[in-house]
């Protein structure tokens, strides 16, 4: 079966994690045997956790790519022969990985990158946080596709997202992101490490052609050295990865498979956080260290009175939009503090009818609680 | 719910962070929750870093200080510069021995404030300042006891400090202690 | 039927090579290689980028392969090596795509000296593009992008190659058919990076532009104007040749 609940290969226990760390050993502890990377700030500490989590099981490969492009290059060519890969970088590494990341999509390659943000663009700040890529990672490479990108608010999470992007990734087989920011990445805090974690992994079937037409689902995945002279291309393919450069149809056919295995997915896919949303008028929305924020803001206004709730999104891509419009039927103003120009707000401004007020931070402080409370109390 | 907000500030290379991870470390391994979040670098003028720990006895919603219960500073600038993101009335103490201070009256009007001899302590006893950081652990401990025991303190400093060194760490310890 | 045949998919045939190509004398050699080395075929992986040297592995050699993004052949191969250290994995590339797009991967590898073999199936342009100039179009040369003449100089790719630290270097090309299964042989058996440097034919575009449109009168141009590593007495001897054999 390709779910299996395993022991942790590293101590359980509750231990002082920084973020960074926690989602490297969330990764090795879902499997993750292979690592490339090239350093950057700031999400260089997570390759030096691999190599502890790495040295010490004596298991796993990493390595330092020349650069961001063959490090995600390499990940892809390692998870073609079964081994469960990771990069990490932030923003302008990310920027460099996008064609390669369009080639794990469309190649269906199951792995995950970190990507740390940091505030951009260009060089910008390279150790203060942001949240401004929330739409570089759904729409960074050309063509129609569908990503899986998880949005943790703490060290735990870090963990646990660790865990589930690959869970993610290899069931769906699809490269999946965990986006975090530089404040949660370098955050300090407990982290309870379980005995025992769910565990999917991909299902290897030495028999399947490598691709698939399917609309509905992800089919399983054959590797290389099955003996079957595999053939795994960009180029658009039929199921057994011949070349066809010309056809409409079967373009037609892949696109709509790479979206519809996830699409028909989501609720499998798509998680939130919630408090007293049954019976806010306003809600605070956000997700990532921005949600930190807000939780506390909810807290503080609640104190006050005012019926507000906490709506957070752990999985920003895919968006259930259904859901949400379901969710906020009877809200009337939805707040959405965030580290950028306002991108999840645009998202709820198109999905819904109330009005969207963005609490945003240009420049690269973390949002505080009180700053929120204010434009909340503002805009009652 | 009960929140406390400590910053310690200085330069690089005084072991500011550590002090903060220490701080983290001690009260995560006491039971209770503490987040740890740094700032350093150029992104903050004249070179300040700061190491921002806040304490709970469970789960911490925002993780970084808005106002600090506790400030510790170690340099003039990052005094000047965080001053005022801490609470009327709180405590703010000072590394006597290197700071200059123009307004100690207005500080001591406004804030509970103390001074230390950190550094003079350090030289006192070891010829240098490197252990100030853990100096300052020892000292900042009387401030902290609804959150952590000593000895959750000495085990954070035994799994963050190479062995070797751990004699005379826990020595700066004690002298902290015993200010 | 020959035993390499056994190493290529006729059911893709005809190539798409364009006629008089010297990409499909390439792929002869490489599946000759395999064949005489008796190479396990469910443990080699071929890796190949974009261009016309990408079909060369992807789809014709009946191998595992995987055909990736321009340049990126031996980042990709570099992982799957890693991975599987027990799997032969062998990169096919062009001039383009190894030496200009690429060339930051293979100056890397081969200062890693990771065990891949990469064979740069040379044809001094982008044909597949319309026969723009790479870095490897000798100067002066007349290309879809240097119409007046190349005024850049190319790259010696192998001797690049050999300083960032490969442990096997070779250049020949498709006029030397026998010396170039050698050395993709030799290549392959090699512990470390190594790399053969394959001079390709381009009737279509480079060679109606600089040397000749016709097949023949290209191999012979090929022919007459190489001259061995081993037989240079004189710098004067090499000029404007192509130096083959072993580096």
């Amino acid at each position: 079966m390709p779910w299996n609940r395993i022991k942790v290969p590293i101590k359980s226990g509750r231990f002082l994690l920084q973020g960074d760390e926690a989602v490297a050993d969330g990764a090795f502890c879902a499997g993750m045997r292979f690592y490339a990377g090239y350093p950057i700030t700031p999400a260089s500490e997570i390759i030096t956790r691999v190599q502890d989590r790495f040295e010490e099981s004596n298991e796993g490969v990493y390595f330092q790519g020349e650069d961001e492009i063959a490090s995600i290059a390499a990940c892809i060519g390692a998870s073609w022969t079964g081994t469960k890969a990771m990069t990490a970088t932030s923003g302008p590494g990310f920027d460099l990985m996008v064609e390669n990341l369009g080639y794990a999509i469309f190649t269906e390659t199951p792995m995950v990158i970190v990507d740390v943000q940091r505030a951009g663009p260009s060089t910008g700040q390279a150790a203060r946080p942001s949240q401004g890529d929330y739409h570089q990672v759904r729409y960074a490479t050309h063509g129609d596709y569908e990503i899986i990108v998880l949005s943790p608010w703490s060290c735990q999470e870090l963990f646990e997202f660790g865990v589930r992007a690959f869970n993610l990734s290899e069931r769906y087989r699809v490269p999946t992101i965990v986006l975090t920011d530089e404040a949660i990445a370098h955050l300090r805090e407990p982290v309870e490490i379980p005995e025992e974690i769910d565990v999917f992994d991909r299902e290897h079937d030495p028999e399947a052609p490598p691709f698939s037409f399917d609309e509905v689902d992800a089919s399983p995945m054959p590797l290389l050295g099955d003996g079957k002279a595999l053939l795994v291309t960009g180029s658009t393919h039929t199921e057994w990865g011949k070349r066809v450069t010309q056809d409409p149809e079967v373009h037609r056919k892949i696109v709509k498979h790479l979206i519809g295995k996830i699409s028909n997915h989501i609720s499998d896919i798509f998680e939130t956080h919630e408090e007293f949303i049954e019976d806010a008028d306003f809600v605070i929305a956000s997700y990532g260290i921005s949600a930190r924020s807000g939780f506390e803001a909810m807290n503080r206004l609640r104190k006050k009175r005012i019926k507000i709730g906490f709506f957070r999104l752990k999985v920003i891509w895919p968006i259930w939009e259904k859901y949400i419009i379901q969710r906020f039927s009877n809200v009337k103003k939805v707040f959405v503090p965030e580290m950028n120009m306002g991108h999840l707000s645009s998202e709820l401004k198109r999905i819904l009818n109330c009005e969207i007020i963005p609490v945003t931070e240009l420049g690269t402080n973390v949002i505080l609680p009180e700053e929120i409370v204010k434009v909340v109390e503002e805009n009652l | 719910m009960e929140r406390l907000e400590v910053r310690y500030a200085g330069t690089g290379g005084q072991g500011i962070i550590l002090l903060g991870v220490l701080t983290a470390e001690a009260v995560t391994r006491a039971g209770k929750y503490a987040t740890q979040g740094s700032y350093y670098g150029a992104q903050v003028r004249g070179g300040i870093t700061s190491a921002d720990v806040v304490l709970g006895k469970e789960w911490i919603s925002f993780p970084y200080v808005e106002k600090s219960d506790i400030l510790v500073a170690f340099t003039s600038e990052s005094l000047d510069y965080y001053v005022n993101s801490a609470k009327n009335g709180s405590l703010i103490i000072i590394d006597e021995t290197t700071m200059v201070l123009q307004d100690e009256d207005e500080l001591r009007s406004r804030y509970k404030f103390f001074k230390v001899p950190f550094t003079r302590v350090c030289y006192e006893r070891f010829n240098s300042g490197f252990l100030l950081n853990i100096v300052a652990f020892g000292y900042i401990l009387r401030h902290l006891k609804r959150f952590c025991s000593k000895e959750d303190a000495i085990e954070a400093l035994k799994s963050n400090v190479p062995p070797k060194y751990i004699e005379l760490e826990l020595e700066a310890f004690n002298i902290g202690l015993s200010l | 039927m020959k035993t390499y045949m056994e190493w290529i998919r006729t059911e893709f045939f005809p190539t798409a090579f364009c006629p008089g190509c010297g990409h499909g004398i390439i792929l002869r050699a490489i599946a000759k290689a395999c064949d005489e080395l008796e190479l396990d075929r469910d443990n080699v992986v071929f890796v190949s980028g974009i261009g016309c040297s990408g079909w060369i592995p992807s789809p014709y050699i009946k191998a595992d392969s995987i055909h990736t993004t321009h340049g990126r052949a031996i980042a990709f191969a570099t992982g799957v090596k890693l991975a599987r250290p027990d799997f032969t994995v062998i990169v096919v590339g062009g001039d383009g795509d190894l030496a200009s797009i690429g060339g930051n991967h293979l100056i890397h590898a081969a200062r890693r000296n990771i065990d891949i073999t990469c064979i740069m199936a040379d044809n001094n342009n982008y044909g597949m593009t319309g026969g723009q100039y790479s870095p490897t179009t000798p100067k002066g040369s007349k290309t879809s992008t240097s119409r007046k003449g190349l005024s850049e100089a190319p790259f010696d790719v192998a001797k690049l190659v050999k300083s960032a630290g490969a442990s096997f270097v070779a250049r020949y090309t498709v006029a030397h058919f026998p010396q170039l299964v050698n050395s993709i042989k030799k290549a392959i058996s090699t512990e470390g990076f190594s790399f053969v440097q394959a001079i390709s034919t381009c009737p279509t575009h480079f060679g109606r532009r600089n040397v000749t449109q016709d097949p023949y009168e290209f191999i012979d141009y090929l022919k007459r104007n190489s001259v061995n590593i081993k037989n240079i007495t004189s710098s004067a001897e090499s000029m404007g040749k192509i130096i083959i054999g072993e580096f």
